[in-house]
Order: structure tokens, then C-alpha cells, then sequence
């Protein structure tokens, strides 16, 4: 926060996979940006809400996830500083699904009405939240083909190696290490396995080299065996504005 | 909440969990081992049979096991 702007934070990752010029940019700068910092493993919206106002990351990390059943719950999608994951309520008024804080965070709400105005009086932009979005079913796609397919093992390698690809875009790894807050209770919940089973997976893959988890820190030990492991092609990320 | 290890062992490879979980109480610790135990088999190959073991025990002993045994056995061909 203290020298960057939070227009800064979604500058920075919009321009990952989209090209932005210079009118955009002023545009966006224009946009107001409520700030608020919350706590850990707190809602933010919540299934059935109404919110009036997306929500940008700028420090922290957010999941979204839906209960299912008697207190099962699924989580959809993780998301890193300068995402907007509720994007969606701009057009999809009711929420069906809940977003919530991992750590700590600094959220930055931009209300709807003048983020629908730059949507409508900057094509561009229109256009750069479209591809934005589209990568977003891109990664659940992808995430169906994970939880549906891959053995336990694979499916976590999968996972880590996403999350390091999408923060290393952004700048947020240090060499192959990454601050991260999850829990293996979160790991389960992410693909679909339980916690015991998660436990043994990471005891194997550490055991084998690969990856280590160590409260809230992840290192990866050796980058080509997992992605290996984890059957990854990074196309999906569509991380070059170009292709 | 009380803590339970799960000691797993597929035939091929054994953990010995040294983290453990927090479960409620047995009934939710049974119904994890039996989860764990049916998802590991599902990652096995069982051309000659396989054998998941989930042993559960608290601090001080053990308490319970899940078993989950893979059997694939051709049918003898039809004599009549």
C-alpha cells in the first residue's frame, strides 16, 4: 500500500494478460476505491447477498467457496492482490457462492455504479474485464479437470503450481518460495480430498523432493518433478496479453 | 476437538502421521479414516489386488482401523 496505489495492484495484474493505454489507465486512476483492512477467515460477501461494490485484493489473499450439504464446504478459487473476485456481481446481482479472507487483508471496494460507467464509456476496459473473466472460467475449467481426474498427488502439485505461476506474474514469489495462508484443511477443501488424506500427500511429496509447506510458507524443491507430478500445461493462465 | 493420527499404509507406501487432525469426536474421526481409505484405493493400480490400512489413534493409543481391500479376480471360463 504505503508507495503503490491500490489502482496500481490491478493495473499491474490487468496488464498480465491484457493491454492497457494510457486513456484506460487515467480511467481507472479516476475510479474511487473504498479501503478497508480485515481480518482472517472473515466473510466478505456472502451467498444471497446483494453486495453494492466489488472488491479488489490488494494485500492478502481471498478464496471463494460454496457449502454443500451438511456442512461440507467447496472451495472454488483462490485469489492473489489485484484480483476482483466478485467481479461478477456487476452483472449477476445475488451472489451464489461466498467470498471470505485467508490471512489478513486490505480489500479495496469499488462500488458498481462507477465501475458499470468506466465499463460503458471505455470499450477497452470493457473488453479487458471480459478476457479477465474468461480466464476466470478458464481456471475452473481447469480446476473440474483437477478434482475430477488427477490422483490425490497430482491434484495438490497441480494446485501449488498454479498458485506459484499466477503470483509469480505478479511479482509476489521469492525464488521458488511463496508466502501463502493455507491450512491443509483449506488444501482439502480445494480438491476435494480429505485432511487426513491431504496430510499424507504432502508428507509424500516432500518425502520425494518436490514441495514443502511450512506454516504459511511454501517452497518448491524441485520445479520441473512437480510440474511433472502435476500434469501442467500453463496455457490455460493465458498469461501473454498477445496470444 | 480432540486430536487423532492416521497411520496409513497402501502397500506400497507408509506415513506415519506425526501432525494429526481435530476431529469433534469418534464417529467424525471413523467417518475421515473411511473417506481417506476409499480415496487413496482409488488412486491405486490393483492388477494384483491392493490393501489400503488406516490405523487411528489418539496420544496415548491406538483406537481404531479402516480397511479398504481391491480385488480383481477373473472369472474362470465357462465350462458348460
Amino acid at each position: 500500500m504505503d508507495r503503490t496505489s491500490p489502482a496500481d495492484t490491478l493495473l499491474k495484474r490487468l496488464r498480465i494478460s491484457a493491454d492497457i493505454n494510457e486513456a484506460d489507465e487515467r480511467a481507472i486512476r479516476r475510479l474511487p476505491i473504498n479501503i478497508k483492512r480485515i481480518g482472517g477467515n472473515e466473510p466478505i460477501v456472502s451467498f444471497g447477498d446483494r453486495p453494492p461494490a466489488c472488491c479488489l485484493v490488494i494485500e492478502g489473499f481471498v478464496l471463494r467457496s460454496k457449502n454443500v450439504g451438511e456442512g461440507e464446504r467447496q472451495i472454488l478459487a483462490f485469489h492473489q492482490p489485484g484480483d476482483i473476485p466478485d467481479l461478477q456481481s456487476l452483472y449477476l446481482h445475488i451472489m451464489d457462492h461466498d467470498v471470505s479472507s485467508m490471512g489478513e487483508c486490505v480489500l479495496g471496494f469499488i462500488a458498481h455504479g462507477p465501475l458499470r460507467s468506466l465499463v460503458r464509456s471505455q470499450p477497452n476496459i470493457a473488453e479487458v474485464l471480459w478476457r479477465d473473466t474468461l480466464i476466470d472460467a478458464a481456471l475452473f475449467r481447469e480446476w473440474i479437470c483437477n478434482v475430477g481426474q488427477r490422483s490425490g498427488a497430482s491434484r495438490l502439485a497441480h494446485l501449488v503450481v498454479e498458485i506459484y505461476t499466477r503470483l509469480k506474474a505478479v511479482g509476489l514469489v521469492n525464488g521458488l518460495s511463496f508466502d501463502f495462508p493455507v491450512t491443509q484443511v483449506l488444501l482439502g477443501e480445494a480438491v476435494g480430498l480429505s485432511t487426513v488424506h491431504v496430510n499424507r500427500v504432502l508428507q509424500q511429496l516432500r518425502g520425494e523432493g518436490l514441495l514443502e509447506i511450512d506454516r504459511g510458507t511454501i517452497t518448491i524443491l524441485d520445479e520441473t518433478r512437480l510440474k511433472n507430478k502435476a500434469d501442467f500445461d500453463p496455457l490455460y493462465l493465458h498469461l501473454n496479453p498477445s496470444l | 476437538m480432540t486430536r487423532y493420527y492416521f497411520d496409513i499404509d497402501d502397500g506400497l507406501y507408509a506415513t506415519e502421521d506425526r501432525d494429526g487432525v481435530d476431529y469433534p469426536g469418534l464417529d467424525a474421526a471413523k467417518l475421515a479414516a473411511i473417506r481417506t481409505a476409499t480415496s487413496i484405493a482409488c488412486d491405486l493400480s490393483i492388477s494384483d489386488g491392493a490393501r489400503v490400512t488406516v490405523k487411528v489413534r489418539n496420544s496415548a493409543q491406538l483406537l481404531f482401523e479402516a480397511v479398504v481391500t481391491l480385488q480383481l479376480s477373473d472369472h474362470p471360463p465357462d465350462s458348460g
